[in-house]
């Protein structure tokens, strides 16, 4: 016996075929944006606490920095306290042999480590 | 054989029409949930740009010309910026970066010449740039970029006079 489909029927099939080829493709795409949105996230987090760690290496030269942490919040503006923060630089001062300082800067969210950086501290020096 | 009703026919031009409803809406919401990672990762950039690049070419300038604690703050009328000492083959010259309409700008000449903020050459595209030397010798400069965005770096002179 011969099975007839009407032409809407047809169609029908045919857009159920492309709306599951479509939402695969739009699975693997969302996961792409969202990948690539946090990336650039990333990326701000690290370029703002590259800036930061590095005036405070810069400042720990030239003078004293007190140890401590500092809180920012997600706009990296600087909060009294760790409620609401979320972002910590920890300042770390080690006088083993020479002043070291050792600046930590790290996501509360998941308490993770976006960069660590340690400096010297030197004589400054006339240079001819 | 059975025959189709022409409400049957309806109820599957409407499933059709549904369908292809339900595809475009899909398809928008994927679209302008890539706009809008894109139209973030653009800003991000260009605020990276703008303000990150101006503080870095201020720091390397520092650093570069950084004999002598020859490292002063330029304040001018106008102008807020940075006037290094530099010299070549013998003879002195002042190098100076400022803002001059919304630009950051560098002019170097000879010492003995009077400084001219017209006689600049453009680096690139800032809003301002304050800068200023605490008691310890530490540089604090301020960049506010042509989009808003303003960073805030310290650098401090490795040699001293």
């Amino acid at each position: 016996m011969k099975i007839r489909h009407s032409g809407s029927s047809l169609l029908m099939i045919e857009l159920l075929f492309a709306l599951l080829f479509f939402s695969l493709a739009s699975g693997i795409t969302i996961r792409l944006f969202v990948k690539a949105s946090l990336l650039s996230s990333e990326t701000v987090a690290a370029n703002k606490a590259v800036v930061l760690a590095e005036s405070i290496e810069e400042e720990f030269r030239n003078s004293d920095v007190s140890a401590g942490n500092i809180y920012y919040d997600k706009k990296w503006t600087k909060t009294n306290t760790s409620d609401g923060a979320s972002y910590q630089v920890s300042i770390r001062i080690t006088e083993v042999e020479d002043p070291t300082c050792t600046v930590s800067v790290t996501r509360l969210s998941d308490k993770s480590t976006i960069l660590t950086l340690s400096s010297l501290k030197h004589e400054r020096r006339k240079v001819s | 054989m059975k025959r189709r009703t022409p409400s049957g026919h309806l109820v599957d031009i409407l499933a059709v029409l549904l369908l292809i409803t339900l595809f475009a809406a899909a398809s928008l919401t994927v679209v302008l949930l890539g706009a809008g990672v894109y139209k973030k990762t653009v800003s991000d950039m260009n605020d990276n740009f703008t303000t990150r690049t101006a503080l870095a070419y201020l720091t390397q300038m520092i650093r570069s010309n950084d004999r002598n604690g020859n490292t002063e703050v330029l304040r001018d009328q106008n102008t807020d910026g940075l006037k290094l000492t530099a010299s070549y083959d013998g003879d002195s010259y002042n190098i100076y970066i400022y803002v001059k309409d919304q630009s950051l700008m560098e002019l170097t000449q000879k010492s003995s010449l009077a400084f001219n903020p017209e006689n600049g050459r453009k680096i690139m595209d800032i809003r301002d740039l304050s800068v200023s030397e605490d008691k310890d010798d530490l540089i604090h400069i301020r960049v506010t970029g042509s989009d808003g965005e303003t960073e805030e770096v310290s650098v401090s002179e490795r040699s001293t006079s």
